[in-house]
């Protein structure tokens, strides 16, 4: 059974979702029934599975306009590399 | 899939991958650069790199993540010039650093910080994600490279505390005080927006 102290330290160095199958299931029995270190590390896996969500999303949605180049930016750039090419 | 890089002209056109891609580039950029003006840059960098380099592309993945790859290079690189000029150590340290649960369990406190909302529920929701991205763009300067270069580009824990110039446990704090920031700015927001929708459908 892994100790507390090995589960925090292995979702400090590394995301729960790259870890190898066979230390994902024992990380998150011990999550799971721990009392100690669970409810803590619950919160760590999922802001770990938020942001590995996130990343999917990231390279396929459209982003929302303030996030998204300006017109002015896209002219810019279209001229810039046109010159260049 | 595959796609073509040039037009019919066979030249290279430009203005297709701008607006083909160059706001998923964008947003990518800023969200990890926090300016606007640096990541237009390095966007464009982006692109004349990849024209010089558009006989090397096989056509083996698709060209958005070819851009992508390129893009995530010269990121990393900019965020280690950038990690190397910024001071860590000028952040407070936190009490429970010293203390015997830290030490021994890993963690700051028995109990975490409760959510206003379960964000598991909303994973489907594309105006969650955008909430995040700009919430992650939010974040304190520091912060913002730690997490980026640990949660979103996973270099590891050797490196990052490498480039940064800190101890693993420093890095821990700042990597807790992210999350937390996060997790704040994700309730503030996604709440005001979730009622700002709820009260249109009652209006209507």
């Amino acid at each position: 059974m892994l100790r507390c102290k090995q589960v925090s330290d292995a979702l400090s160095n590394g995301k729960y979702w790259d870890l190898p199958l066979r230390q994902r299931i024992g990380l998150k029995m011990h999550v799971c029934l721990c009392f100690v270190c669970g409810p803590f590390n619950r919160f760590i896996m999922l802001m770990q599975d938020t942001t590995r969500h996130y990343l999917a999303h990231e390279q396929s949605d459209a982003p929302p306009s303030s996030m998204s180049l300006s017109d002015d930016a896209k002219k810019r750039m279209a001229s810039s590399l046109k010159e260049k090419s | 899939m595959r796609y073509r890089l040039t037009n019919e002209t066979d030249g290279i056109d430009p203005e297709r991958w701008i607006s083909e891609h160059g706001d998923v580039m964008f947003r990518y950029a800023v969200v990890r650069l926090k300016s606007h003006a640096v990541a237009e840059d390095i966007v464009q960098e982006t692109f004349l790199a990849a024209m010089k380099a558009k006989e090397r592309y096989q056509g083996r993945s698709s060209e958005r993540s070819w851009l992508m790859g390129i893009l995530r290079h010269k990121l990393i690189d900019h965020l280690r010039k950038a990690a190397r000029e910024v001071k860590m150590e000028d952040m407070e340290s936190e009490d429970f650093q010293d203390s015997l649960m830290f030490r021994e369990v890993g963690i700051p406190h028995w109990r975490p910080p409760k959510w206003q909302f379960n964000p598991r529920k909303v994973f489907e929701q594309k105006e969650f994600w955008d909430v995040f991205s700009s919430c992650l763009s939010k974040l304190d300067q520091r912060m913002n490279l730690a997490f980026t270069m640990k949660e979103l580009e996973g270099l590891s824990t050797e490196d990052v505390c490498k480039e940064l110039g800190v101890e693993p446990t420093y890095l821990w704090v700042i990597l807790y005080r992210a999350r937390n920031g996060l997790k704040a700015c994700l309730e503030k927001n996604w709440l005001k927006k979730n009622k700002g929708v709820k009260e249109l459908h009652a209006a209507v």
